[in-house]
């Protein structure tokens, strides 16, 4: 971990001696995990584990790892600015034009850090292949994001699905939205690590399976924790709920959901419905559907040869 | 891709009393009527045995929910 926090750090020098702009930027950072720079079993290992298990050696990955550290951090920054409900956010502390601006300088070091590469070896061909996946793939998670958080039909509408999405658009938007991410962050590990555009692939595929787990995870808590209900925030539970729950438990999350409904014990009351209607069953079903999904490609890496045993690590502590 | 077949069983065993005692006795037999293929099968024999899929009440299951760790960094 401490190679990672230098790595991130080298990034971070070039905010120095600008008023306020280096210590706001350390306090994006150090959110990711409370007293530290980094944060164990972070997205931003799994370059460096990828590239290990291709190649014996994490160190020409941690340009990577620290590039995929800064975005996340960049990623929370504008997560806080878009949902505005946390009193401990980067924009209540600092003003919303300052988190903003915070976010977009850790993008541009993010991207910074990845000519990092260089110190490692990496030819400049190869370098310029990594910047185009991981920019590719992180506008294809800020489109997700846009069709999350777009302005949906009323739940009261009357349609038959009532505007909200259907399941394969959900698991369109996760793919988009999350396991882009994930998907990003295993390709470029494994392109750091082998020229074998087959495994690449596979890399890229497990990464995609873990990060839809992934969403689906953070789904599931959404509901128990139901901070998801209370945000009104339309997840896989909610979708099997509205498509199969019988009438009364459809009524009750329509009215709960609908922009006229103020009342907190709606939110109990909602979350026992979605537990009792195998809503909350269903989605950890098809969470365990993706973290097979991620061993079986593992297995298939391992009769490739390639040692996996610690990517198992990242697959199993999903939620349960 | 949504699973209608998947749908479907959980539907069955969440609103008949009936199947869902069927299930809870021989859930392979449950699962055979209704056209999963082979991942989904697994996937649903592992949730319930992991976590008491029908067997656990809401109360049960949350609290196993809430005491695994999800480590995964916040999506985008």
């Amino acid at each position: 971990m401490t190679l990672l926090e230098d790595e991130v750090a080298k990034a971070l020098k070039y905010s120095d001696g600008v008023s306020g702009f280096h210590a706001i930027l350390a306090d994006a950072l150090s959110r990711r995990r409370p007293g530290s720079a980094c944060r164990e079993n972070d997205i931003s290992f799994l370059p460096l584990a990828v590239c290990q298990s291709l190649c014996g050696e994490y160190d020409l990955a941690l340009p990577a790892a620290a590039a995929f550290h800064l975005l996340l951090a960049a990623a929370d920054v504008f997560d806080d600015l878009e949902d505005a409900d946390s009193a401990d956010s980067l924009a209540a502390k600092y003003g919303g034009g300052l988190a903003l601006n915070a976010g977009a300088a850790l993008i541009f070091m993010a991207e910074k850090a990845l000519s990092g590469l260089r110190r490692f070896g990496a030819a400049e061909g190869k370098i310029a292949a990594i910047m185009e996946t991981l920019n590719t793939f992180y506008i294809r998670a800020c489109a997700g994001q846009h069709l999350d958080i777009a302005p949906k039909s009323n739940l009261n509408t009357g349609d038959k699905n009532n505007g909200i999405m259907s399941e394969n658009e959900y698991f369109e938007i996760a793919e988009m939205k999350s396991a882009a991410q994930f998907e990003s962050a295993c390709r470029i590990g494994a392109m750091l690590g082998t020229e074998d555009a087959n495994i690449i692939d596979k890399f890229s595929a497990f990464g995609r399976a873990l990060g839809t787990a992934a969403q689906i995870a953070d789904d599931i808590q959404g509901v128990v924790e139901g901070q998801d209900i209370l945000n009104r925030k339309i997840t896989l539970p909610i979708i099997y709920a509205l498509d199969n729950a019988d009438t009364m438990t459809k009524n009750m999350i329509q009215s709960g959901f609908s922009s006229a409904s103020e009342e907190n014990n709606q939110v109990e009351k909602i979350k026992e419905a979605l537990f009792q209607c195998g809503a909350v069953h269903y989605a950890a079903v098809r969470l365990e559907l993706c973290r097979q999904q991620a061993r079986e490609i593992l297995a298939e890496l391992g009769r490739d040869g390639i040692g996996v045993d610690a990517l198992n690590y990242y697959v199993e502590p999903i939620l349960v | 891709m949504k699973s209608q077949a998947l749908q479907n069983l959980v539907k069955s065993i969440f609103s008949d009393e009936s199947v869902k005692a069927e299930f809870r006795k021989d859930p392979k037999s449950v699962i055979a009527k209704f056209g999963l293929n082979a991942q989904e099968k697994k996937a649903v024999l592992s949730s319930h045995s992991t976590l008491g899929l029908v067997t656990g009440g809401s109360s049960q299951l949350e609290a196993t929910l809430k005491a695994s760790n999800s480590w995964m960094a916040a999506p985008l």
